[in-house]
């Protein structure tokens, strides 16, 4: 049974941790508080008030302006422009934010925290399921919520995987990271928390593809993972 | 006299190219879009890149992209060496790196000495080259770095 990082009741601690674990998930337990002192409400009610009205600006806004009225075109300033682009990206991207630097692979990757609702050490084997995507590790009882685990390196970067899905279903990552009360992300390798702001990241406001890299932190030349857009990705693949 | 010779200059203008090794093979690229050459450093790999895609580096706190060109052009891969350079050039408006197993020199050549090249290959894999000329008894496979990739995949190249 995974144990969450946030400071939960008794029923949670069920197993000891090994010395080193403990090491590490302390330091990220306060680093995911200090990040959810701000907000005094739920991180999920935040992931919800803060990305999704933004997602639907960035689609709608533009195609009125260039195919229903081209008259409005000309219209359009430079920084109205510059507005426009800047709202394609999520809030959490508008000021300085922790992240949590991760391995998938070999390839490092970065997650901001305050979409991390917890990670979790891999201690007992996920439910397979029959007849489930590739990506679909299994499913694990959570804080008692069944999430789904996704193979992290099979949706962003299926040409480094070989393997079977049956095979990375068994020989999967030590961690995964659990985003909301539906999907978890699998990783191999835990590396550090560090602290951005925005001018450290190259970022992508417009994303015709990998719509999931939403930038790529400059001094650590890693990808910065838009996590909800990765969900949507993959339900939308399913529909 | 001189005016002669400026008339034939005009007509068949000297570039300059920078010259690299791939495989067993020189190439010329125009100086003009050469903004410095590199040792090979750390190239960071991108997720979900396109093949021809080695990775990223930082080029003084810019991000830029880095080209594999035996990827590009078809050839096998190596492996990176002493000898490997990232050759930094500007081409549609992008700054993008193209690793090279070598750099060998920068040669002078009148537009003229430049012959078409017999295409034997598809559209798609010559298009890029645009011609051979014969330097020191040396043939040289001149690159038009603009059609290195198509215009969707240099807009592309900004957004790894």
């Amino acid at each position: 049974m995974p144990q969450p990082l946030k400071p939960q009741s008794s029923k949670s601690v069920e197993t000891a941790l090994a010395e080193s674990d403990e090491a590490v998930y302390s330091l990220l337990e306060s680093l995911l508080q200090e990040v959810e002192e701000a907000p005094a409400q739920p991180l999920e009610k935040l992931q919800t008030t803060l990305v999704e009205p933004i997602a639907e600006q960035l689609v709608v806004e533009p195609v009125k302006v260039f195919t229903e009225t081209p008259i409005q075109q000309e219209e359009v300033t430079e920084t109205q422009l510059e507005e426009v682009i800047e709202s394609s990206l999520p809030d959490w991207t508008q000021q300085p934010f922790s992240c949590l630097l991760f391995d998938v692979e070999g390839v490092e990757l970065a997650v901001p925290l305050p979409v991390l609702r917890s990670i979790d050490v891999w201690r007992t084997p996920a439910l397979p399921m029959p007849a489930q995507p590739d990506w679909h590790l299994g499913v694990m009882k959570h804080r008692d919520e069944n999430i789904v685990i996704v193979d992290t390196a099979r949706v962003i970067m299926p040409e480094k995987v070989t393997e079977s899905p049956e095979y990375r279903r068994k020989h999967h990552g030590s961690h995964f990271l659990v985003i909301d009360s539906q999907w978890a992300f699998s990783c191999n390798a835990i590396k550090e928390t560090i602290k951005i702001s925005p001018e450290q990241v190259r970022w992508r406001p417009q994303r015709p593809n990998r719509n999931w890299a939403v930038g790529t932190l400059i001094d650590r030349l890693c990808i910065l993972m838009d996590t909800e857009a990765l969900i949507k990705q993959i339900e939308s693949e399913q529909k | 006299m001189s005016a002669d010779l400026d008339e034939s200059d005009n007509n068949d203008p000297e570039i300059q190219l920078v010259t690299f090794r791939l495989q067993d093979e020189t190439y010329g690229i125009n100086v003009m879009q050469v903004q410095e050459v590199l040792r090979v450093a750390e190239i960071a790999p991108v997720p979900g890149a396109p093949h021809y895609v080695l990775g990223i580096i930082n080029l003084r706190g810019n991000v830029v992209t880095v080209i594999d060109t035996r990827t590009r052009f078809g050839l096998p891969r190596s492996e990176i060496n002493d000898l490997s350079r990232i050759v930094v050039i500007e081409s549609e408006a992008q700054v993008v790196g193209i690793l090279v197993d070598s750099v060998a020199e920068v040669v002078d050549l009148h537009l003229s000495e430049i012959d078409s090249a017999p295409n034997v290959g598809n559209e798609e894999s010559s298009r890029y080259i645009q011609g051979v000329a014969t330097k020191d008894s040396n043939l040289l496979i001149v690159v038009d770095l603009n059609k290195l990739l198509s215009e969707q995949e240099w807009a592309e190249m900004s957004m790894f």
